[in-house]
């Protein structure tokens, strides 16, 4: 197979100038006109134009005019399922080496060396270029050129490739065979492709799609529920500043705390005097020097755990903060700093609210939100006000 | 193509042929280039794979590191709550049984959920984390529990890439030369869950005050998601943004348990955030030290160790006190010494008095409250049981009875310590059994116990001679009978039992130098002394001093006693 001529090639340089400066400057250069049926990519006029080429290429490398049309047609129909994929400006070079793969992969023996030299003396090739079609080193080619160059002379050798071809004639091209073959064979390598890439990426879709894997961002607390306030769970005897001075603390017999003018307060849970079988909360407080109210308080015989305690006084609502031992005893304190100087008069160091000035109210719910027990102080007495929804 | 090249012509093409373009070079060469590449690849996958066999070969698995074998003892008090610890960490060693399964499998949702079936180290959780790396989600880790076990207990705390692959190797290798509860347990006892705490045991404690055996499937769960970024969440709680973020990861641990069936659909509808102790937590009353000083010696003392060895041995030390009463006598002499500072002034410069308290129970020798000092900062030394108080007529019951065995020296000594003073009445209290004062009840190690105390008791009295003591105590100069204020809670206290409300001491009218208030009954004895010093003529010596005498000494420590008797009556 001669490079040179007679080749179907847009815009080679290499063609441009082995065809002397006549030529230079030609980016395409068809030797004859081509008739292109509408829609054919151009594998048809090529596969017309280089048939006889292949098929005596072939029968130069094996030798066998059948297995020579046959290794010819093979190729194209290779030729034929990747034509679009073959760059243009190299079809040559991928055509010659699409039919030595064909004719060594059913290898035998002196098969590559024979092959070397059809493509050194007969299609003329230099070493590089053969190592490529071939797809090993040069030196290799190059040790075989020099072998078959001591065999025989390089120019017995072709004249004996050209005794070869003697008399030979071109079989017809079965060229609706081949274009069928090759579509066939585009298909399936098609399919085998799509499959292949299916196998490797489902794994990771799976994986990326399975439920669960992705941390949920958990749902923020449902409307209408009240954000739980603070809850803090306290060892015996853990002290906890309410305010400056003020400390309050939880033993496993009641609830005790300190302020200035007060050093040991305490409002014992466990000695009987509470109804603890009952839900309850009890309010004591104290002015501080600075005019703000300190509030404290224990709540008892709840029905859930609570999450959340509100003081509602002079029109104001505070979340006080709750403390609680550690495993749930049944009972618990509250305590809470408020602004002085509203409605109560001054000086009022127990607490109490003025009688008929809406005292304070104490409310205590769970983490649903549920009203657990609510009391209002007017007085000095303690009353709890059972809330009809804490049991069912 | 057909015709044979003439020579001259392809000799002359030959030399002529320009060299094919690079591209087209490139192009044709691409396929051998790309297949090299791969052998290459394969070659060294290979290398590596062999190297990682070999590797896996030659790594043992190490000793426990040093560090983190060290636990610390925990001191209890009678009722079990907690009292204080000694020891260089915060951690205890618990078996796994003790450790709820919910717990066990809320630390497995979080952190690596695939351990009970993965080989040590999870190539999913890798490329997970890698992902989300990548992708920028939420950063996870993609180590397994062992993984995390192996770099915790048993590597030291250095962070290469060598060690990291050393880290999975020796994860592997444990995975498959142990039992995955093994690792387990060896993993929740290492982790660090911030607050200073390492361990689930240290942990349950410093965020809920519970043992872990107590804990509830919330409070598991948020534990199990504290474990991701300790340092952050330890705030949880006090800071309202920590909180929430904790919640976020809590709920999302919840639904990983739910969806693995470690918990019911009902349980997780029922969860609810729990609440925790703050971080740092709130002062004590300053003098648990003085406890803890007294129950590590004798404990250490009778487990025939060191106070080091018993510091780090992760022992639990049950002590005889009664926290909500040492608590409040805390507070009652705190309450009081507002008024004793003011007579400070006026008594003279730098008198400062000293209160000490104990209280025994009789026939056992328990020691309920011991009260040696206001703060441990300032003065280390316990007053109840170092300090010697000049006795005065607080003896003088004690006058012609025979007394045998450890009272024996009581008759000579003129200054006993409050604690001594206290046993000697309650062997009166007990009808003249002596029992040893005893601070310890039991002490346990990793939830078995090692040392049980038992009550030594031993006759020390006759009965004659106890009734004889008792009588004198009532009708002694400042004598009383039965301290008034539990006599009226009390069930089952008789009036002709033994009992006594006794206040003494030395020094007499103005001058006194010491009072001894001193109350007992069948069920306890409490002795409260009161002395004062004032700075001596060398730095860093005391000197005995006149007690001051506005308020009223003797008062004082009999309102004291009162009050402390009456909180003794109530729990």
């Amino acid at each position: 197979m001669n490079t040179g001529t007679g080749i179907h090639r847009p815009g080679v340089r290499v063609g441009a100038h082995r065809r002397g400066a006549a030529a230079a400057g030609v980016r395409y250069v068809p030797l004859r006109p081509v008739r292109q049926p509408a829609g054919d990519d151009g594998f048809t006029a090529y596969a017309r134009d280089r048939w006889p080429g292949l098929v005596a290429t072939s029968l130069l490398l094996t030798e066998d005019a059948g297995a020579a049309e046959e290794l010819a047609r093979r190729t194209l129909v290779r030729v034929c399922a990747r034509w679009r994929r073959i760059p243009r400006d190299d079809v040559d070079f991928h055509v010659r080496r699409c039919l030595l793969r064909v004719h060594l992969r059913a290898r035998r023996a002196g098969a590559r060396r024979r092959a070397v030299l059809v493509l050194r003396y007969w299609s003329g090739l230099r070493e590089p270029e053969i190592a490529q079609v071939l797809g090993c080193s040069v030196g290799a080619v190059r040790a075989v050129v020099r072998r078959g160059a001591k065999e025989l002379q390089p120019g017995l050798r072709q004249a004996g490739f050209a005794a070869a071809l003697d008399g030979f004639v071109p079989p017809a091209l079965p060229l609706a065979e081949i274009r069928a073959a090759g579509a066939l064979r585009r298909r399936r390598r098609a399919g085998v492709v799509a499959a292949g890439c299916a196998l490797l990426l489902a794994p990771p879709a799976v994986y990326a799609l399975a439920p669960g894997e992705v941390p949920a961002g958990a749902a923020g607390a449902s409307p209408g529920r009240p954000e739980p306030g603070p809850v803090r769970v306290v060892a015996p005897g853990e002290r906890v500043s309410a305010a400056p001075g003020v400390d309050v603390w939880l033993t496993a017999d009641g609830h005790h705390w300190s302020s200035p003018r007060s050093p040991a307060r305490f409002r014992a849970v466990d000695d009987g005097n509470l109804d603890r079988s009952r839900p309850g909360v009890s309010l004591q407080g104290e002015r501080l020097d600075d005019g703000t109210y300190v509030r404290t308080g224990v709540f008892h015989g709840l029905a859930g755990d609570p999450a959340r305690v509100e003081v509602r006084e002079g029109g104001r609502t505070v979340t006080a903060d709750v403390l609680t031992l550690a495993g749930s005893p049944g009972w618990g304190a509250w305590y809470v700093r408020t602004a002085g100087g509203d409605a109560e008069a001054a000086g009022d160091t127990a607490a109490q609210a003025v009688p008929g000035a809406g005292g304070p109210a104490v409310t205590v719910y769970d983490a649903a939100g549920k009203v657990l027990v609510r009391a209002e102080f007017e007085s000095a007495a303690v009353r709890a006000v059972p809330v009809g929804s804490w049991r069912r | 193509m057909t015709p044979p090249p003439r020579p001259g012509r392809r000799s002359r093409g030959d030399r002529a042929r320009p060299r094919v373009p690079f591209r087209t070079r490139f192009r044709r060469d691409r396929g051998r280039w790309l297949r090299r590449v791969l052998v290459a690849c394969l070659t060294s996958l290979a290398v590596v794979c062999g190297a990682v066999v070999v590797a896996y070969h030659l790594t043992e698995i190490p000793e426990p590191h040093p560090e983190t074998v060290v636990q610390s003892t925990v001191f209890v008090d009678a009722g079990g709550a907690y009292l204080g610890r000694r020891g260089p960490v915060d951690r205890q060693e618990v078996p796994l049984f003790e450790v709820p399964r919910h717990v066990q499998d809320a630390v497995i949702a979080a952190e690596n959920r695939s351990f009970r079936t993965d080989t040590g180290v999870s190539p999913r959780a890798v490329a997970r984390a890698a992902w989300a790396t990548v992708s920028g989600g939420a950063p996870q880790g993609g180590s397994t529990i062992t993984q995390q076990y192996v770099k915790n207990a048993l590597l030291s705390p250095e962070r290469s890439l060598s060690r990291k692959a050393r880290e999975a190797l020796i994860a592997v290798k444990l995975d498959r030369t142990r039992a995955k509860d093994e690792i387990l347990e060896g993993y929740l006892n290492t982790v660090y869950f911030g607050r200073g705490a390492a361990g689930v045991q240290a942990a349950a404690r410093n965020y809920f005050d519970v043992t872990p055996g107590k804990l509830t499937v919330s409070q598991g769960a948020a534990l199990a998601a504290i474990v991701n970024i300790p340092s952050y969440y330890e705030k949880a709680g006090s800071d309202p943004g920590v909180t929430a973020r904790l919640r976020h990861r809590w709920e999302w641990v919840l639904d990983a348990m739910e969806a693995g069936g470690s918990i019911s659909p009902a349980q997780r509808a029922a969860a609810r955030f729990p609440a925790f102790r703050f971080y740092p937590p709130g002062g004590t009353e300053g003098q648990r030290q003085y406890l803890i000083d007294v129950a590590a010696q004798e404990a250490a003392d009778r487990l025939g160790i060191t106070q080091d060895q018993l510091a780090r041995g992760g022992y639990t030390v049950h002590t005889t006190f009664d926290l909500a009463l040492q608590d409040a006598t805390a507070e009652s002499v705190k309450a009081r010494a507002g008024g004793a500072e003011g007579a400070e002034g006026r008594a003279g410069k730098g008198v400062r008095v000293h209160t000490a308290v104990v209280g025994i129970e009789p026939g056992d020798g328990a020691v309920r409250v011991l009260y040696g000092g206001a703060d441990y900062a300032r003065q280390p030394f316990n007053d109840a049981v170092s300090g010697s108080v000049e006795a005065g007529s607080v003896l003088d019951p004690f006058d012609g009875v025979r007394l045998g065995g450890p009272l024996r020296a009581l008759h000579g000594s003129t200054a006993p310590t409050p604690l001594r003073l206290a046993a000697a009445y309650a062997a009166v209290a007990a009808d003249g059994v002596y029992a040893t004062p005893r601070t310890v009840t039991r002490i346990t190690r990793e939830g078995r116990t090692v040392h049980t105390a038992r009550p030594e008791t031993r006759r020390v009295l006759e009965e004659k001679g106890a009734l004889a003591v008792s009588a004198r105590a009532r009708s002694g100069p400042d004598g009383r009978g039965v301290p008034s204020v539990p006599a009226a809670d009390r069930a089952g206290a008789d009036d002709d039992g033994p009992g006594a409300l006794l206040t003494a001491g030395a020094g007499g009218g103005i001058a006194r130098r010491t009072v001894w208030s001193v109350g007992y009954d069948s069920r306890l004895t409490l002795a409260v002394a009161l002395f004062a010093d004032r700075p001596g003529a060398k730095k860093g010596t005391t000197v005995p001093a006149r007690l001051p005498d506005d308020p009223s000494p003797t008062a004082y420590a009999e309102e004291l006693t009162g009050t402390i008797w009456g909180f003794a009556g109530d729990t």
